[in-house]
C-alpha cells in the first residue's frame, strides 16, 4: 500500500522543524556557554590584575614597615623617645597605616555570578586568598586604632606606646608577608589555570597591569 | 633779678628740648641701623626656604651623581628602578616642611593639591604600587633612607649627617656654586 504523498511531506517537514529547533537549541547553549566561558576567562584574568596589583602594593609598603619597625625596636631599647613630638617625628602614624587593598575583582565576579562558572579549586583559592586579605586589613585597623590612642600618651607613658606601635608593626610585617606568599601561590594556580584555558597568551599581554617593570638591561 | 631768673627758665627749657630732640634724632638712628640687622636676621632664620636641599639615598646604593631630569623623573614616579634593579623608594617629608616647599616648587612645580591629585592618578591608573611614604623629621628621613635599600630622600643640607650618601645633581654637591636645589 502505497503511503501518500502529503503524508511524506508532514514526516518531512517535522524532521527539518524538529532539526531546526535542536539545532537552534544547541546554537543558544553554545552562546551560553560562550559567554560563560568569556566572563570566567575576563574575571580569572582580573583577579590576576588584581592581585598582581595587590601583591606590588604589600611589597611596596613591606620594606618602609620593616624598616619604621627597625627605628621602633633601636628607641624602645635606647628609650630615646619621650614626648608625643618625638613620637611623632620619630615614626609618625600615618606611616603605621597598612596598604590600601583592592578587592574590585572579588566583588564583581561575585555580583555578576562569574564565580559560579568558575572550577571549585580557583574558587577556594580565590576565597582563601581574599578572606586572609579581609582578615589582614580588619586586624591591621583594629591595631592601628589602639597605636592610635596609645600614641595619645600622657610623659612618662611613652615607652608604652614605642611598645605597642612596635607589636602592631611586628604583626603587621608578618601578615604582609604572609599575603605575599598567598598572592604568589594565587597567581600561579590562576595562570596555570589560563594556560589550562588556553588563554595565558591574552593574559601576559593585555591583562598584565601596568605597574612599571625592572629594566631588562642597565640605563 | 627777675629778668635773668625767666631767661635762665628759658635757656634751660630750650636745653630740654634740645635734648629730647637729639634723644629722638639717636633713637631714630639707632632703628634705622637695626633695620638692616633685622632684616638679615630674618633671612638668617628663614634659612629653611633658601637653603639647599640635599638629595640622600641609601649608603649601599650604587648611583652618585643625576642629572635634574633624572631627578625630576625619579620623583615624579617614571623612573621606579635603579640601574641595578632594585626598586626606589621615595620618602618625601610630610606639609610645611621648608625643604618639601623646596622640591615641590623646583622638582614637581605643583603645589600641595596638585602634588596629592598628581599620585592619587597614578595609583589609580595602577602606575604605581604607592605613592611617596611620608617621613615627619629629618632624623626620621635620613634613619628611613639608611636602612630602606634602593630609597631616597631629601633633607636640608645642614641636616645632613655624616654617614648619609648625597648625590651630585648635575655634578654639584649642596655646598657647591649652580646646585640647583637651592
Amino acid at each position: 500500500m502505497r503511503k501518500p504523498a502529503w503524508l511524506a511531506e508532514v514526516i518531512v517537514q517535522s524532521i527539518a522543524v524538529t532539526v531546526s529547533i535542536l539545532l537552534a537549541l544547541w546554537v543558544d547553549q553554545w552562546k551560553q556557554r560562550r559567554a560563560a566561558r568569556d566572563l570566567a576567562t575576563e574575571s580569572m584574568s582580573n583577579f590576576v590584575t588584581e592581585i598582581q596589583q595587590n601583591e606590588a602594593r604589600v611589597d611596596d609598603i613591606l620594606l618602609y614597615h620593616e624598616a619604621l619597625r627597625s627605628i621602633l625596636q633601636k628607641a624602645e631599647k635606647s628609650h630615646s623617645i619621650h614626648t608625643q613630638a618625638e613620637f611623632q617625628s620619630s615614626v609618625g602614624i600615618d606611616g603605621l597605616r597598612p596598604p590600601f587593598l583592592l578587592q574590585t575583582a572579588w566583588q564583581t565576579a561575585t555580583l555578576t555570578g562569574a564565580l559560579t562558572h568558575l572550577d571549585y579549586e580557583t574558587v577556594r583559592v580565590l576565597s582563601l586568598t581574599y578572606t586572609l586579605q579581609d582578615r589582614f586589613r580588619e586586624d591591621s585597623r583594629a591595631g592601628f586604632q589602639s597605636v592610635m590612642q596609645a600614641s595619645d600618651f600622657k610623659p612618662g607613658d611613652a615607652d608604652i606606646a614605642v611598645h605597642s606601635a612596635d607589636n602592631y608593626l611586628r604583626e603587621v610585617v608578618n601578615s604582609e608577608n604572609d599575603l605575599h606568599a598567598t598572592y604568589a601561590q594565587a597567581e600561579q594556580v590562576l595562570r596555570r589555570k589560563l594556560k589550562d584555558m588556553g588563554v595565558v597568551q591574552q593574559v601576559d599581554s593585555a591583562h598584565t597591569p601596568s605597574q612599571p617593570q625592572p629594566p631588562t638591561t642597565g640605563q | 633779678m627777675t629778668k635773668p631768673r625767666i631767661v635762665s627758665y628759658r635757656v634751660r627749657a630750650v636745653a630740654a628740648q634740645n635734648r629730647a630732640f637729639l634723644v629722638r634724632i639717636a633713637l631714630c638712628c639707632a632703628l634705622m641701623l637695626c633695620i638692616p640687622f633685622r632684616h638679615s636676621d630674618a633671612q638668617a632664620s628663614g634659612s629653611g626656604a633658601r637653603q639647599a636641599v640635599a638629595i640622600v639615598v641609601n649608603p649601599h646604593s650604587t648611583v652618585s651623581d643625576l642629572s635634574f631630569a633624572e631627578l625630576r623623573r625619579i620623583f615624579l614616579g617614571q623612573q621606579q628602578f635603579w640601574p641595578d634593579r632594585s626598586k626606589i623608594t621615595l620618602l618625601v617629608r610630610a606639609p610645611v616642611a621648608p625643604e618639601r616647599a623646596v622640591v615641590l616648587d623646583q622638582i614637581y612645580r605643583m603645589d600641595e593639591d596638585q602634588f596629592r591629585q598628581y599620585w592619587i592618578g597614578k595609583m589609580f591608573r595602577a602606575e604605581v604600587a604607592g605613592g611617596p611614604k611620608i617621613v615627619y623629621s629629618s632624623d626620621m628621613a635620613i634613619n628611613l633612607v639608611g636602612a630602606i635599600p634602593g630609597s631616597i630622600t631629601f633633607v636640608l643640607a645642614s641636616a645632613v649627617t655624616p654617614n648619609s650618601k648625597v648625590l651630585r645633581i648635575d655634578g654639584k654637591l649642596p655646598s657647591e656654586a649652580g646646585y640647583p636645589l637651592k
